[in-house]
């Protein structure tokens, strides 16, 4: 300082007049220079520590570059490098992530039944019938190979914000994802493009209803090939059919498709039913005849064993007394016939030599008759 | 006394050597991404630098560095998507596309195409036009298909593929692959479409109708005739199953022939056993044996006192 001062009075200022002034400047250069000192200690101190650190988040990937060049990529831990601009540190999503891509009508988000679709504005699928309809997916998808991908596709500066790539050149798709010329644009694209191949194979009822599952499957299976083919460090985890309607306009006829599906269900059923309560039925009728045809087997059998044994017991007293025993049984069945209750009359006529009748009410007057009678008298008197 | 002063001055002839060599490592070189390729102008010559890493230039005016990325671009032409492309049996359809293209040669590209933008404008007038002339040579039936084997929608990918790789071969563009991202028809030909699609929702209601109508009367006559099937089979069964039984009984049978009569007045008696246990109105004649003994005179008596 003091040598400083010197060269000051001596060389510019002997009169004395700027000293203050020229004490000052120096007095400032030399905060200056100190400032400048600590802040390139600093920018060193943060150059050897931490600014070179990184680490890596579980659903994210790390790719360090040297220079533009790919030096290595980590998945875990905590790393350090010399940082920018010896090194750039580039950060991938390696979780899953979902895009939705919905070939859907304004008509849907309005709420309205549109005679037509105008091209641009309502967004379809021609089956392989050439009929129209609107579906909505959802794809989960996974970046397998992060230096890969990377390398593969034009990839925004910072990775893991897919849809800033090319800021000024972008266009709206009809899922409302402004498009760029990167990773998700091109997956959108590829996953359109499977989506209407694989439609246009389909016949419209298959898509709404009955082969969903299938026409699911076939859209995964194009497009993790389409993927698969531009080998960049994608892996298609899941293709989510999240519905497939008719247009709105065609929605109550198809209503009525799937009314009568299940007439045509209720119709079967319903004979179907008939054919088992039948076949019940026939079986129980089945077993009864054979039941019936088997006990007059055994029924006849045993009838003929006792009647014979009957026989047998009877045939010798009958060879002693004939007559008797003829009489006898005659006699004794007659009597066990009439003495049966029941409201039967049994009339008994005289011979026709006999010249009168005798009439004769064997059996007693039934008593559901004698019953209403009673009941008849007891209506008379009440009234 | 000098080498004092610059001991002393040390930190700052440092810093004065750090800010330089920066300045010159700056201005004196440039930095390419493993992505990227490079073209070097010096006074309007131009070459190709591909080599990632830490490239050595001279500061500008005596030379510039353009940077192309040669990473894979998804690039939709917009224009012509909307408008109408013919196919060859006269279908007008709507077609969109989209292609994955790459800077594969910076030099040809930028002499040629100089930008990414002025590019993708030239590649849009041309994907248009190979786009309608692709669909123009095939049938709406080779578009949509049920048949997988007539459907021709990966070869027209690849033929418009074909035609835009040969067409770009000269600007440093390489076509990864061509696809389609929309397809449609004309807003009037969709309402014939919704027309077709209800009457044909309508044949196909019918058709379940009929269908579950005929399924179900196939299956009450086949139950029907089941049934009769195995009844008159049960029937046959049971009538096997008597004959077995009165051919067990016939057995016992020879013992009736020691006294035929006796045997058929038994039956006879057994016969109005039965014959009584119904309703039945009887008219016997007194001469009938017991009510003989009613009869006047009983005749009987008289024959039992002698």
């Amino acid at each position: 300082m003091e040598e400083v001062k010197s060269v000051i009075q001596n060389e510019f200022d002997r009169s004395g007049r700027y000293e203050s002034g020229l004490k000052s400047l120096v007095k400032s250069l030399q905060w200056a220079f100190r400032i400048l000192l600590a802040i390139i200690i600093g920018m060193v101190i943060y150059f050897i520590s931490w600014g070179g650190y990184f680490s890596v988040e579980p659903q994210q990937a790390v790719i360090v570059l040297r220079f533009g060049k790919i030096l290595d990529t980590f998945e875990t831990g905590g790393h350090w490098y010399l940082p920018y601009p010896i090194n750039t540190f580039i950060r991938v999503q390696t979780n899953q992530q979902f895009i939705n891509v919905d070939f859907t009508g304004t008509e849907v988000k309005a709420g309205e039944i549109r005679d037509s679709l105008e091209p641009g504005r309502d967004h379809y699928l021609l089956t392989g019938d050439a009929n129209i309809v609107h579906t909505s997916w959802t794809v989960g998808y996974k970046i397998s190979d992060p230096e890969r991908y990377y390398s593969a596709l034009l990839t925004p500066a910072n990775p893991v914000v897919n849809n800033q790539v090319v800021d000024d050149d972008t266009f709206t798709d009809a899922d409302g994802f402004e498009g760029t010329r990167g990773p998700q644009t091109l997956l959108r694209n590829l996953f359109r493009q499977a989506v209407i191949k694989v439609t246009g194979g389909f016949p419209a009822e298959q898509i709404l209803s009955s082969g969903q599952s299938r026409y699911s499957e076939a859209v995964q299976r194009e497009f993790a090939a389409s993927v698969r083919a531009i080998n960049c460090g994608i892996d298609i985890e899941s293709v989510v059919l999240d519905r497939a309607f008719p247009p709105s306009k065609t929605s109550n006829a198809f209503a009525e498709v799937t009314a009568a599906g299940t007439m045509q269900s209720t119709l079967r059923n319903q004979a179907e039913t008939y054919r088992v309560e039948t076949e019940n039925d026939t079986q129980a009728r089945c077993a009864e005849i054979k039941a019936a045809a088997e006990t007059y087997r055994k029924e006849t059998v045993s009838t003929i064993k006792a009647e014979s044994s009957y026989f047998s017991s009877i045939l010798a007293e009958y060879h002693n007394n004939p007559r008797t025993v003829l009489m006898a049984l005659y006699t004794s069945t007659l009597a066990d016939a009439m003495r049966k209750p029941s409201e039967e009359r049994f009339v008994i006529g005289t011979g026709a030599k006999a010249g009168r009748k005798v009439w004769l009410q064997l059996n007693p007057e039934p008593k559901v008759k004698l019953n209403e009678a009673a009941k008849k008298e007891q209506d008379a008197k009440e009234k | 006394m000098a080498n004092g002063n610059f001991f002393k001055h040390w930190p700052t002839m440092l810093l004065g050597v750090i800010v330089a060599a920066i300045l010159l490592v700056a201005v004196f070189s440039f930095q390419l991404g493993q992505t990227e390729s490079a073209v070097v102008t010096t006074f309007g010559r131009s070459g190709e630098v591909n080599e990632p890493g830490l490239h050595f230039r001279w500061p500008f005016p005596f030379q510039r560095v353009y940077r192309f990325d040669r990473r894979i671009r998804c690039f939709s032409g917009s224009s012509g998507s909307l408008e109408e492309t013919r196919t060859s049996d006269g279908h007008n359809i709507l077609v969109g596309i989209y292609i994955n293209y790459r800077i594969s040669n910076a030099q040809a590209f930028f002499v040629s195409l100089e930008t990414p933008t002025k590019a993708e404008s030239q590649l849009n007038s041309w994907m248009r036009g190979f786009k309608n002339a692709a669909f123009g040579q095939y049938r709406f039936n080779q578009i949509v298909n049920t048949d997988a084997k007539q459907m021709k929608l990966a070869e027209i990918q690849q033929k418009i593929k074909d035609d835009l790789t040969k067409q770009t071969a000269g600007y440093g563009i390489e076509i990864v692959s061509v696809g389609i991202n929309n397809i449609g028809v004309p807003k009037t030909i969709s309402a014939k479409v919704f027309e077709r699609m209800i009457a044909e929702c309508k044949k196909v209601a019918d058709g379940y109708i009929a269908e579950g109508n005929r399924e179900a009367r196939e299956i009450r006559i086949k139950a029907d005739s089941d049934r009769t099937q195995r009844l008159a089979e049960a029937e046959a069964k049971a009538k096997e199953i008597r004959a077995q039984g009165d051919g067990e009984a016939a057995k016992h049978y020879s013992v009736f022939k020691q006294n035929p009569e006796l045997a058929e007045f038994l039956r006879k008696l057994d016969s109005l056993r039965e014959v009584m246990k119904g309703r039945t109105t009887l008219l016997l004649d007194t001469n009938t044996a017991p009510f003989d003994l009613l009869k006047p005179g009983a005749e009987t008596l008289k024959t039992v006192a002698k």
